[in-house]
């Protein structure tokens, strides 16, 4: 059974390219365009990590991250998140953590570096 | 002769008395006795009782003529007396003290005038001498104020509870910008937002409490970024907190500059960088991710022809987001960098000398020298760098046997643009050769600037091309000089702005000393007495009182079109006509701009109540309510001197020895009356009326003088 991974970003090509990347590692991908429509997807089936970029449109990253982490059901509780981001100041990526990533990558991003983060975060990585 | 002694006079008077009265009665005893002796002796009562009667009026009369008399010489005289003294002795000591009524007071009016004589001659030697010692002191406020004056920078001095001590010509035009007028004792945030002020002053009060000052490296300084109350400019300067010699803190000193253009550009500038780091790394994370898929996976053809379109897409992109920021930068090059107006002849000067002294460059200015508008320094820099490239290719520029001059700089106007050109014997320069000289940084400019960023600051750019006689020459146009000069605020030649004791008025205003407070005093012009009637305001003026000085450096003077025709018979009084009104402003106007400088004063008028009622009938279409506290000159100068009977403006500046000029004008008359007033005080302190309550309920009860003028 492969791990599977929530991808979060309003941006389409982003979107896709990771959706073929994290595919061709192994990974069961899903994807959502906005962060009200990961949350339902998170409460449909949670996923083993979620790629969440910040600047997502009805209801941003922070927000997501911190309803997560409030959420009754400790499996989406303790679920993990890898905050993507076009902001890279040492605050910016403080201010991630503290809401609840479990990790921070700052756009543009190498894709060995995000894959071995995946691997790390899924729990053993795909197939 | 000598008149006789007033004791002598006045025995001599009750002798007459004492004498009268047994005359009298004995006069009516014997007339009876005369006349009706015979009905006496037969015991009728009648005619004693008519005689007792008649003797009695005779005294009553006598007693009445008594009493006139002594009303008229004595008591009032005395009266009289009293108030000339009193004038002379605390507000006018020339006040003349009018011997006629003391006629029968013996010596006491001369006495009286003698000693206010010697009193006034006194304080003028006093007065005299003060001002010998305060010459020197004098001089160096002089010099002082003029040093205020020509600094570039706005330098304001404010008390603790920001009221403002001292301004000088830059902060005038720094801050007028905002509602109000700025004056001295007006609180600083009239004109500044406040809340920079309290954070500043609170962090300043703190460093000292904790002595934290004397190792902090600005001291008792810092840094301050606060805008005008309109929000339209940004000040950047220096707040330091002023102490005594007990390191108790006094006063708060502000240095303040115009920032407005800096901030901006320095936030344009932060945006740029933003756009130009952060802003790029969306697009280049879907492309990153793209192209790698393309190097290191083979994804089927449908796929990459997909990845293929992403990446073409996200580098078009990234070109238009270059391009928009190259134009974004060079905006911010060009708006931002200071120009100056500069005379042709001292920059072509500069280059050829240093060509001649350095180089042994053969170069001569011609032409008529001209303004043109830029920077001396970078533009000195460009051409001896243009210069020493071309020699650099090989052209001789060494003098020659010919005499002929081998380069000529010439600054000539064309176009509504000044071109500076550069005229040497040879070929042009090419395009790329010239390219490369501009990309190279110039030698003695700051901060690494290039000849091509020299061109951007002045907005233009440079070209070689072939002259005439086989010579070639490098054009640049350059913007014209501007020569026009923002006019300064004008300040009178010796500008009360500033004033170190500022009286501490936390007090409610009724008890404040009528020392302490600031007072606008002020008058009106009009078409008539009647404004119920219809008449209205032509000029308006105010000048600010502040502790107990006119500062006729803050005043307000202002014609008003009142929107009908000003009668010839008014005319006639003020001087102001149709002509001078038209096309001025209307009330509704001038008087937001009066109420903000009268903001925090008490109002003084001559016959105030006339001059409210024109104010009040604005009220209700304005909205502008003028609830400041009000004191008459004319009820004021009713209540201390009631004896007489002249209370206009003329005659009770004559009384208080204030000298008549632009008489029958606002401003003339606002300045009467405010000299007028500052001589009553001392008077009024006198008879007991010290507060601002007590000075308005003794206006208030001369309420038959205002009954008259409810007539208006």
């Amino acid at each position: 059974m492969p791990a599977s991974v929530l991808v979060v970003d309003d941006d389409p090509d982003l979107l896709a390219s990771l959706d073929f990347v994290l595919s061709d590692a192994g990974y069961a991908v899903s994807t959502a365009a906005d962060g009200a429509a990961a949350l339902r997807a998170v409460g449909l089936a949670p996923p083993d990590l979620m790629l969440l970029d910040v600047m997502v449109s009805r209801r941003d990253g922070y927000d997501v991250c911190q309803t997560l982490r409030a959420h009754p059901d400790p499996t989406v509780r303790r679920l993990p998140v890898l905050m993507l981001s076009a902001r890279a100041r040492r605050e910016e990526r403080e201010k991630g953590l503290a809401l609840g990533a479990d990790d921070y990558l700052a756009k543009p991003f190498k894709v060995d570096d995000l894959l071995q983060r995946v691997a790390r975060l899924a729990g053993g990585g795909g197939a | 002769m000598r008149p006789w002694s007033l004791r002598l006079r006045v025995g001599l008077f009750f002798i007459a008395l004492g004498v009268a009265v047994p005359v009298v009665v004995m006069g009516v005893l014997f007339a009876a006795w005369t006349l009706w002796g015979d009905s006496l002796a037969q015991g009728d009562a009648g005619p004693l009782l008519l005689a007792g009667a008649a003797a009695s009026f005779v005294l009553v009369a006598l007693v009445a003529g008594v009493w006139l008399l002594f009303d008229v010489n004595v008591a009032e005289s005395l009266q009289r007396l009293a108030n000339d003294a009193e004038t002379a002795l605390y507000a006018n000591p020339d006040h003349w003290i009018d011997p006629r009524p003391g006629r029968h007071l013996g010596r006491l009016p001369e006495v009286l005038r003698a000693a206010v004589k010697a009193l006034a001659e006194a304080r003028r030697d006093t007065a005299q001498k003060i001002a010998e010692a305060t010459g020197a002191v004098e001089q160096t406020r002089a010099r002082l104020a003029t040093l205020l004056n020509e600094l570039e920078e706005g330098v304001v001095m404010c008390t603790l509870d920001h009221r403002i001590l001292l301004y000088n010509r830059a902060a005038l035009r720094l801050m007028q910008r905002g509602d109000g007028e700025l004056g001295l004792g007006r609180s600083l945030f009239g004109f500044l937002n406040r809340q920079p002020f309290f954070h500043g002053l609170e962090r300043l009060s703190n460093r000292l409490h904790d002595g934290r000052h004397r190792d902090h490296p600005d001291g008792l300084a810092l840094i301050l970024v606060c805008a005008t109350v309109d929000g339209r400019t940004l000040l950047r300067g220096r707040m330091n907190l002023v102490t005594d010699d007990a390191e108790a803190p006094t006063a708060y000193l502000l240095t303040l500059h115009d920032a407005t253009e800096d901030l901006e550009a320095l936030g344009r500038r932060d945006h740029l960088l933003d756009r130009a780091t952060n802003g790029l790394r969306r697009p280049l994370a879907a492309l990153a991710v793209a192209a790698w898929i393309l190097d290191n996976r083979d994804p089927p053809p449908e796929v990459r022809r997909r990845f293929a379109r992403i990446l073409a897409e996200r580098v078009d992109e990234l070109c238009r987001m270059v391009e928009d920021n190259a134009a974004a930068y060079s905006a911010l090059l060009e708006g931002h960098w200071p120009l100056a107006d500069i005379w042709s002849a001292n920059l072509l000067d500069g280059v050829v000398r240093r060509l001649r002294d350095r180089d042994a460059v053969d170069a001569v200015m011609v032409g008529l020298p001209c303004w043109l508008h830029g920077d001396n320094t970078l533009l000195v820099e460009l051409l001896d760098h243009l210069i020493g490239r071309l020699r650099d290719r090989g052209v001789d520029l060494s003098a020659q046997d010919d005499g002929e001059p081998r380069v000529t700089l010439e600054a000539r106007p064309e176009n509504s643009r000044v071109t500076l050109e550069v005229v040497w014997p040879g070929e042009p320069v090419p395009y790329t050769a010239l390219e490369s000289w501009l990309e190279v940084p110039l030698e003695g400019a700051p901060g690494g600037i290039t000849g091509r960023d020299v061109l951007m600051h002045h907005k233009t750019d440079l070209w070689s091309q072939a002259a005439a006689g086989g010579r070639a020459c490098l054009r640049m146009p350059l913007p014209q000089g501007v020569k026009k000069r923002t006019p300064r605020p004008a300040l009178p030649p010796r500008p009360e702005f500033f004033d170190f004791n500022l009286p501490d008025t936390g007090a409610r205003l009724g008890d404040c000393p009528l020392r302490v407070l600031s007072y606008i005093s002020f008058d009106t012009e009009t078409t008539g007495l009647q404004p119920s009637a219809g008449d209205r305001i032509v000029s308006l003026a105010g000048v600010r009182i502040v502790n107990g000085r006119v500062l006729t450096g803050e005043s307000f003077s202002r014609l008003v079109d009142p929107g009908i025709p000003i009668p010839r018979r008014a005319s006639r009084i003020h001087g102001i006509t149709d002509d001078m009104v038209s096309g001025k402003p209307a009330l509704a106007d001038i008087l937001p701009r009066f109420h903000a400088f009268a903001r925090d004063a008490v109002l003084i008028a001559h016959n105030a109540a006339f001059d409210m009622k024109f104010l009040a009938l604005e009220e209700k279409s304005s909205g502008l309510v003028f609830g400041n506290p009000v004191l008459d000159t004319l009820l004021l100068s009713v209540w201390l001197h009631d004896h007489e009977s002249e209370h206009g403006l003329d005659a009770v500046a004559a009384r208080f020895g204030v000298p008549l000029a632009g008489r029958h004008t606002a401003m003339g008359d606002a300045l009467v009356t405010a000299a007028v007033f500052l001589r009553m005080i001392d008077l009024l302190e006198a008879r007991g009326v010290t507060t601002l309550d007590q000075a308005i309920a003794a206006g208030n009860r001369m309420v038959a003088v205002r009954r008259q003028q409810e007539k208006f």
